[in-house]
């Protein structure tokens, strides 16, 4: 498992890419709700902590801040859709509560 | 590529275009570790720089896929490229299988390449276009000769060839001379963690020492235009210094299933005879056509 480790050697949980970024993605299988959740910022190698409030499956997103309706999801730092439900940190981002700008 | 290059020109034709990179943003990024790198290759007629060194048997329709391998596997070394295409094609669709194979042989990581089809007029279609890039390259139609006849041929030439390829001296070339391209393999949850990241990272670091970036597959950077497009040399797809082409700059083009106009629904596509078999001459009008008795389905009704 050493490879999948950063320096503090744990594992994380949830991967940013960009400090920028709002919204981090599950990296592990069976993420649970009310989990203190690693995370780790695949730009500078620095880590964090979300505590993390829903399920969240492998791949999916999780909210780094509190989010409001019509704010702007950045990911890789960049914008990658918009939020059309407020959403709270450390929940679930996915489609019941962020839409794509371009269609 | 055909919307960049000018009709009838092949990809790899004449050496590596001109460079040209005009992105700050890659600029910034560009890593000094690279400057002065160098990679070993084998430098090809044409100047390009190959980093692999292939005998290429190359079928020109998938009929003779099976004399290609065969003679891949008289002739240790040589590499047969079986694909399903060359047949029921036609008009743009057709032009596009021709200038594949063309490029597929124009590559540099091919030292030597013998094309194998049905027709020799056909074959030296390919042969012709590869041939432009000066290397060595030979075609055999298997029509009037046979397969056995066909496969021993080409064997003999393979042979040659193998032979030449294998003498052929490694040296240290430039990183401007390196050509790396991307293709898609295959998308899951961890390739925009992990492998997209890289393979962007590459391109940005890498592109401003001159290499050559192309990619194919554009609709996989769907929602990432805007990225592609900050670090292209020009808004159009440009030949040069580019990563990325625009979806949205294609020219407008009909259906590539288009039949010719006066190109009877029930010919050019009957029992397995794919128009390009009966001759170049064949095409161009009914009377022309030699007899064949063949047998064709009922009109209808």
């Amino acid at each position: 498992m050493s490879d999948k480790t950063n320096g503090d050697g744990r594992v994380p949980h949830v991967l940013a890419h960009s400090p920028k970024d709002n919204v981090a993605v599950a990296v592990i299988e069976g993420l649970k709700a009310e989990t203190d959740a690693f995370g780790v910022v695949t730009e500078n190698n620095e880590s964090f902590g979300i505590y993390v409030k829903n399920d969240i499956p492998i791949g999916h997103k999780v909210a780094l801040t509190d989010l409001k309706a019509g704010d702007t999801v950045i990911k890789y730092g960049q914008d990658v859709g918009r939020i059309v439900a407020d959403i709270a940190k450390g929940e679930h981002v996915h489609t019941q509560n962020m839409k794509t700008k371009r269609w | 590529m055909a919307d960049v290059l000018p009709q009838g020109e092949t990809p790899f034709v004449g050496g590596a275009p001109d460079q040209h990179f005009t992105s700050q943003i890659a600029q910034k990024r560009a890593s000094e570790d690279f400057v002065n790198a160098t990679f070993t290759g084998w430098r090809r007629e044409n100047g390009r720089v190959g980093v692999r060194n292939h005998v290429v048997i190359l079928p020109l329709d998938d009929l003779s896929n099976a004399a290609c391998e065969a003679v891949a596997n008289n002739i240790k070394g040589v590499m047969a490229l079986p694909h399903a295409y060359g047949r029921l094609q036609f008009g743009e669709d057709l032009e596009i299988h021709f200038r594949t194979l063309i490029g597929v042989g124009s590559n540099p990581n091919v030292a030597a390449v013998v094309v194998i089809g049905i027709e020799e007029q056909w074959t030296k279609r390919v042969v012709d276009g590869i041939a432009k890039t000066g290397k060595p390259v030979v075609g055999f139609g298997i029509e009037q000769h046979g397969d056995i006849a066909t496969i021993a041929r080409a064997s003999y030439v393979a042979k040659k060839y193998v032979q030449w390829a294998t003498e052929l001296p490694k040296e240290e070339c430039p990183i401007t001379d390196l050509w790396i391209s991307t293709k898609c393999g295959e998308s899951d949850t961890t390739t925009g963690l992990s492998s997209c990241p890289t393979v962007g990272n590459m391109y940005d670091k890498l592109i401003p020492h001159g290499i050559y970036g192309v990619f194919g597959e554009t609709s996989e950077i769907t929602g990432a235009e805007h990225l592609c497009k900050e670090r292209a040399a020009s808004p159009r797809s440009p030949r040069s210094g580019s990563v990325c082409g625009s979806p949205t700059g294609r020219r407008h083009r009909g259906p590539q299933d288009r039949r010719p106009l006066g190109q009877p629904a029930d010919q050019g596509q009957h029992r397995g005879r794919a128009h390009h078999h009966r001759g170049e001459g064949a095409r161009e009008s009914r009377e022309d056509r030699p007899r064949v008795q063949i047998h064709r389905r009922p009109a209808a009704g």
